[in-house]
């Protein structure tokens, strides 16, 4: 499989006036197609920077970054991204929402009202098509946002630690969704949270990164079998095996941060 | 928190409010049948019950409309015309930054002085006929406008605009799914407030000169100590600014329907 993702000693630096912040530094990462990878690191380490770069929301400082063998140049629209807040448009209605993408797209009505309202079923919104965002629940946001991304079928999904803002349950509830989604559409995800539980029951592989500036501290495959069940995986041997050796290399990064600002 | 206190703003029972509003409205009119010609000569402060045979009577004898007609097309000629470029100016500067630093002086420079001021200069250049308060309710209305979509541009979630961009969607589309629509409640807010200013424009404006129009009709009555011609004058005015607004209300319901209507809080 080829990579759909490389990253070759990227740093990105931000200039607030005189102060510069050095945001991540050197990164090389690569990341084959089709799978789901996980970002982690400690708040502030530049995790959000790596995928704004992919989104081509900000250029790099250094490096090379390469999607599907070729450069970023611009607006990268062969992504999804999917953000902490669901950023569903609060004027729009959910199903007017979930055909954004592909009104940009310049796809007739008729195509783009079959394809949101399949979407919306499948992920068992079907009866809130003309509901507002404001009027859903956290987690029917969620969906919304996901499916929006979704629509448009796009070959890398980022997520920006997608479920932060939700509660335990419906996290859990919408992890497991989001697997069955990922065994179903086949897509390269790349997903930030800080939580590293999530990212070991979701991922095939966790990318854990230092302390700002954000450098790669380790790379681990998980041995993990598919399909998964997230409320259970958590008692399984492998997975706390699994845990214990990534939380021991993502414990120092945070102790480190403590320390540094005690 | 804040559901408490909107549940403490929100009345208990809305006919109970109702009836007590009516109370104060007929204590404030009984207070002033009795006061006028007893703490006030009449001649200064005519009775409400003058004031309503005033209206009867110009409305009877239609002697009223030609004043009436005047100040209302000078108020929609003006508004529209101060809300449409007040608008586009806002837009255009609310999305450059290079447009917005240029102008940014001259903006707070006008933004700074009354521009009520301005009327006898527009009555010095457009003469007295409607032009001149056109332009007086103009200038009020421009400013009301061009500052809140302004304001509102620049308040755009900077994270809806980068998404539409990553969905591909480019600027026409952006313009009106995303722009539009994210600054309306800071251009209906803009709409709603202008009313009022652009009435006090336009009766300004026929103050310092003008031969028809309620503004000179009211200055007329004034000046001839004809109070219950004043007061009915002001009445008319005051039923104006209640229709326009009740009008904007309405728009605003109709325009915008995807958010909690937190309106209600400000209405009781």
């Amino acid at each position: 499989m080829s990579s759909a993702i490389r990253l070759q000693g990227v740093s990105k630096i931000y200039t607030a006036g005189e102060t510069q912040v050095r945001a991540i530094e050197n990164v090389s990462l690569e990341i084959r197609g089709d799978s789901f990878v996980s970002l982690i690191g400690p708040s502030g380490c530049g995790k959000s920077t790596i995928l704004k770069l992919l989104a081509g929301l900000t250029r790099p400082s250094a490096g090379v970054i390469e999607f599907w063998g070729k450069p970023i140049l611009g607006i990268n629209n062969q992504v999804g991204y999917v953000t902490q807040d669901h950023n569903l448009y609060p004027w729009l209605t959910l199903q007017e929402n979930v055909e954004f993408p592909l009104l940009a797209r310049g796809i007739a009505r008729e195509e783009r009202q079959h394809q949101a309202g399949d979407l919306i079923r499948m992920v068992g919104l079907a009866g809130f098509e003309n509901a507002y965002p404001y009027e859903l629940s956290g987690g029917m946001q969620k969906r919304g946002s996901i499916i929006r991304t979704l629509i448009y079928d796009p070959g890398v999904i980022l997520m920006d630690e997608p479920f932060g803002p939700l509660d335990a349950q419906t996290r859990l509830v919408m992890q497991q969704e989001l697997l069955d989604l990922w065994a179903r559409k086949r897509k390269t995800i790349l997903f930030v949270t800080h939580d590293l539980a999530e990212a070991i029951t979701l991922s095939d592989q966790v990318v854990v990164m230092t302390r700002r500036p954000g450098q790669i501290k380790g790379i681990f495959d998980l041995p993990l079998a598919r399909p998964r069940d997230v409320f259970t995986i958590h008692e399984s041997p492998e997975f706390h095996e699994i845990y214990r050796r990534i939380w021991h290399s993502f414990r120092d990064e945070i102790r480190s941060q403590v320390g540094g600002r005690l | 928190m804040i559901a408490d206190v909107v549940e403490h703003l929100r009345p208990k029972g809305s006919y109970s409010i109702w009836i007590w509003r009516l109370l104060v409205g007929a204590a404030l009119l009984i207070f002033w049948q009795w006061a006028a010609g007893t703490l006030i000569r009449e001649a200064y402060l005519a009775k409400p019950t003058s004031v309503m045979w005033r209206l009867y009577e110009l409305f009877a004898t239609a002697t009223i409309w030609v004043h009436i007609r005047v100040t209302l097309t000078e108020v929609v000629i003006g508004y529209l015309m101060g809300s449409f470029l007040g608008l586009a100016v806002g837009f255009l500067l609310g999305s450059s930054r290079f447009l917005a630093v240029v102008f940014e002086p001259y903006v707070m420079a006008f933004y700074g002085i009354p521009r009520i001021a301005l009327a006898p200069i527009f009555i010095i250049v457009l003469g007295i006929g409607i032009w001149s308060k056109v332009a007086v309710v103009f200038i009020q209305v421009f400013f009301m406008l061009f500052i809140n979509a302004y304001a509102g541009v620049r308040e755009i979630n900077q994270e809806y605009l980068q998404l539409a961009r990553i969905m591909g969607a480019k600027g026409g589309l952006i313009l009106r799914k995303i722009i539009i629509p994210s600054t309306m409640p800071f251009i209906m807010l803009g709409l709603r407030s202008a009313v009022p200013y652009a009435v006090v424009g336009a009766v300004v404006g026929e103050f310092i000169a003008a031969s028809k129009g309620l503004g000179y009709f009211i200055n007329y009555a004034g000046s001839t100590f004809d109070s219950a011609g004043a007061f009915a004058g002001i009445f008319i005015l005051l039923g104006f600014i209640m229709a326009a607004n009740g009008l904007m209300q309405w728009l605003e319901r109709t325009v915008i329907k995807w958010r909690r209507s937190e309106g209600m809080i400000v209405q009781g």
